[in-house]
């Protein structure tokens, strides 16, 4: 049931991150936002999203430190962080295979895919 | 309509506090109870307004009264905006000037920000499309990107195409192939279409004849229902789109997609995708051929070379083929690579190339030779490294077809290379050549048995051969084992004829 999913969309450039939300709460999904990371670390630990998409490039806080805050908490509760983004740089990868149920998707990503990459860890299907 | 409750709750609060009345924004058609009002008063106090667009007032069960107008948004889905008064002093039958002013600039300001929502969604839904199409342009880039045109990158792109498109069937056809002629990517649409195969073949036959075209060379069907020839095809309706994959004057087939979804419509970004994917089909199917016919070519013509060695010394024929042969069986058990295997190849087709020097009268001599003529014979190896110097594309050929003539003991020609220091490559002609030779009649002797050849092949390794190399001969060429068939020759015999092809006419 993905009602009863929330999602997590963060991003800086507002045009991307009403296209995520939108795709997710058409799927059926709760969909919260963050426009950095600061505000996005926030909305995890008050809302427990079930599943984050966030850019790796942000304001305040970027998305690498995001994740690296965040890794701690999924001990207690797992959920799925998506990490986008357009930068290129070839340690990426590895630095996210270090964290926990993170995944990687370059822009520019398929939102369907990463509708489905979501809808997999979550157990759920349309 | 409850998508924008959360921003246009504030806009009531703010309107309530203003006037002292309680503000809804409820559904008109569904009716639903608000404030103090019951659904048959909301009932009531849309049937009021309903049509007129005028506002409407009413009494309500409780004793209380309301006014309400009428709210157009989001695709003229019909609600209400209701004012409950919490008083049951009634200002007449109309709605008071005062709140009907504020009901009406309140409705405005829903009206207008539902357009917004509505307009940002339509962005963001053109974003969302933007990015699947940018994700497979990037997709197709990538898969493109690979000189020839596998079955798989075929099978690969189409799916993507299909996918991006929310289309059940993908499809590319080729004309005049016998083989691959189809190309099918479907969904999991069960037994919905139980011959895809023919249905698109008859498809792909059917829409340049009776479907309307959109430009040169495409063609669409919005609803096979409209067209006889189509709804004949499927009992369901069905849209098709069909762009020819051409490239220049050169036409190579169709790429065509297939959706029995009639709630959606191929969209323009879609059928300029379309265009473009099979652009870049007939871009690589060009350079694919172009590439087979190079290489085709340049396999015509070492075929013609190795003929030219043929036509000077009729018992060589077929030689340089077998040796080949024998080659590239012992190249897989040595596990070679890719680049090696290649080598080999051209290095075993064109080992003699070099004898196209060698007089014929030398060649075709039916008697022992002297020593000059023998020298004659030797150059050949290093002769036919230079005859193929100048193509490039040989180069890594080139060392096996100047060395296959050394031997592992170092007893060898052109450089009395010793061991490990012969090229592999060379190692592995030198046994194939030596078995052929022996087997093979010459000028100056009848064909040996297999069993003979065998005998002298094995007693070589490790002194004229690379014992390494032998095995693999043994276990690839005489499949493990060696087949003693005729009586082993007599001693004397067997010894005269190793002295004879070590190296010295094969």
């Amino acid at each position: 049931m993905r009602s009863h999913k929330t999602i997590l969309v963060v991003d800086d450039q507002v045009a991307i991150r009403r296209a995520i939300e939108l795709k997710f709460s058409i799927a059926g999904y709760q969909v919260i936002s963050a426009a950095d990371g600061e505000a996005a670390l926030e909305l995890i630990r008050s809302r427990q999203p079930d599943a984050v998409i966030a850019d790796i490039t942000m304001p305040r806080l970027d998305g690498r430190t995001l994740c690296e805050m965040t890794d701690g908490i999924k001990k207690d509760r797992p959920f799925l962080t998506v990490m986008v983004t357009a930068r290129i740089s070839p340690d990426e990868r590895q630095w996210i295979q270090q964290m926990r149920d993170t995944l990687f998707m370059e822009k520019p990503f398929s939102p369907t895919r990463l509708l489905e990459a979501v809808d997999n860890y979550l157990g759920v299907s349309a | 309509m409850k998508a924008h409750l959360g921003t246009i709750g504030d806009l009531l609060e703010t309107a309530g506090r203003m006037s002292g009345h309680t503000f809804h924004w409820v559904d008109g058609a569904g009716a639903q109870a608000c404030g103090g009002l019951t659904k048959a008063d909301v009932c009531r106090l849309a049937k009021e307004t309903d049509g007129t667009g005028r506002a409407g007032c009413i009494e309500a069960e409780d004793g209380n009264w309301a006014c309400g107008v009428p709210v157009t948004a989001e695709k003229g889905e019909r609600s209400l905006l209701v004012a409950c008064a919490s008083d049951k002093h009634r200002g007449g039958r109309d709605c008071p000037t005062g709140l009907l002013q504020l009901l009406v600039t309140v409705r405005q300001l829903i009206e207008e920000r539902c357009e917004a929502a509505e307009e940002s969604r339509k962005q963001a839904e053109e974003l969302n499309q933007a990015y699947e199409d940018l994700h497979l342009f990037s997709q197709i880039c990538t898969q493109i990107r690979s000189l020839r045109f596998s079955r798989t990158v075929l099978r690969d792109l189409l799916q993507e195409v299909r996918e991006s498109m929310r289309a059940e069937m993908a499809a590319a056809t080729f004309d005049g192939r016998a083989e691959d002629k189809l190309q099918i990517a479907c969904a999991n649409i069960g037994g919905f279409v139980p011959d895809a195969e023919r249905f698109l073949d008859e498809l792909a036959s059917e829409m340049p004849r009776s479907a309307p075209v959109m430009e040169d060379h495409c063609f669409i069907v919005n609803c096979s229902s409209d067209i006889p020839v189509f709804r004949n095809l499927h009992s369901a309706p069905f849209r098709a789109l069909a762009v020819r994959i051409r490239s220049g004057d050169q036409e190579y087939g169709w790429l065509m997609m297939v959706s029995f979804n009639m709630k959606e419509v191929f969209r323009r970004g879609e059928y300029r995708l379309l265009r473009t994917v099979a652009e870049q089909m007939a871009l690589l199917m060009a350079n694919s051929a172009l590439y087979s016919d190079l290489e085709l070519f340049v396999i015509n013509l070492v075929k013609s070379l190795v003929m030219a060695i043929d036509a000077k010394d009729a018992c060589t024929k077929g030689h340089s083929e077998r040796v080949s042969e024998y080659c590239m069986r012992m190249a897989a058990a040595l596990g070679l690579d890719e680049k090696q295997r290649t080598a080999l190849l051209w290095a075993s087709v064109l080992h003699d190339i070099g004898k196209i020097g060698t007089p014929e009268v030398i060649l075709n001599k039916p008697a022992r030779l002297s020593d000059n003529e023998y020298d004659c014979i030797k150059t050949h190896p290093a002769k036919g490294a230079e005859i193929l110097r100048p193509i490039s594309q040989l180069k890594d050929a080139l060392p096996a077809i100047r060395h296959h003539h050394e031997q592992y003991d170092g007893r060898g020609y052109p450089d009395a290379l010793r061991g490990e220091s012969i090229p592999l490559l060379a190692r592995i002609i030198a046994v194939a050549d030596t078995y052929d030779a022996i087997t093979s009649q010459r000028a100056y002797r009848a064909a040996h048995s297999h069993a003979e050849a065998m005998r002298i092949i094995l007693e070589g390794a490790g002194s004229q051969f690379d014992p390494r190399v032998v095995d693999a001969f043994y276990r690839t060429v005489c499949g493990g084992r060696v087949a003693f068939d005729t009586p082993p020759a007599a001693g004397q015999a067997a010894e005269t004829a190793k002295q004879e092809y070590a190296g010295v006419r094969q």
